[in-house]
């Protein structure tokens, strides 16, 4: 059975709402690859979400440590 | 990390932002050479961004994130305050000269980004008010 571009967004946004962004960028990464036509605003925002929320707990991590090292 | 390149201008300053964005992160926390091997891609895409967002409106919201994230990169990776309070209070301007632009679709998302500016900006002033001598070298 064919999984459509269209389910793959889906389980991306089903990932976003679960906060499991590593799984959400799999999913993203799938699109990018998988989808002939070029991504729609949405879909971009989706990109931009996912990798900013997935990066935010190193970068929170860090700031945290910086702080307390002051 | 594959991005699509696109022909759609608002697509291709999207992504270049993104890009720059990225570099920022990474310059967040680099130090000596990294960082400013960092810091100096992260001015290339986010000024490749602002060539293809030049046509743009003025409240676009993928305008108005550029120059918001642009903004914020010379607060705090630079140190750069009144360059940052100089993009932010421009951005500001134009944007208010073409209100008549909006449609109400992304009338929310571009207001809220021009708060962040506005936000940014006078949090900006009042600090660089604050100090005494501050001299800007880039």
């Amino acid at each position: 059975m064919k999984i459509s571009i269209k389910d793959i967004i889906f389980m991306a946004r089903v990932a976003d709402q679960a906060e499991r962004y590593d799984d959400m960028l799999d999913f993203l990464i799938q699109v990018i690859e998988n989808k002939e036509t070029e991504l729609t605003a949405d879909e971009r925002n989706l990109l931009s979400v996912g990798f900013k929320n997935y990066i935010n707990s190193a970068r929170t991590a860090w700031r945290t440590i910086e702080a307390i090292e002051k | 990390m594959v991005l699509p390149k696109s022909n759609d201008i608002e697509a291709r300053a999207f992504y270049l932002k993104m890009i720059g964005d990225y570099y920022r992160y990474i310059a967040e926390n680099a130090r000596s050479d990294a960082l400013i091997e960092a810091s100096e891609k992260a001015i290339d895409y986010y000024l490749q961004a602002e060539i293809v967002a030049r046509d743009m409106k003025p409240f676009h919201v993928t305008k108005l994130s550029l120059v918001l994230n642009l903004s914020v990169f010379y607060y705090e990776v630079k140190d750069d305050i009144q360059k940052a309070i100089s993009l932010a209070k421009q951005a500001l301007d134009n944007a208010k000269m073409q209100i008549d632009t909006l449609n109400n679709e992304d009338a929310k998302d571009a207001l809220s980004i021009v708060a962040l500016l506005k936000e940014n900006l006078s949090l900006w002033k009042e600090e660089a008010e604050d100090e005494e001598s501050y001299v800007t070298i880039v």
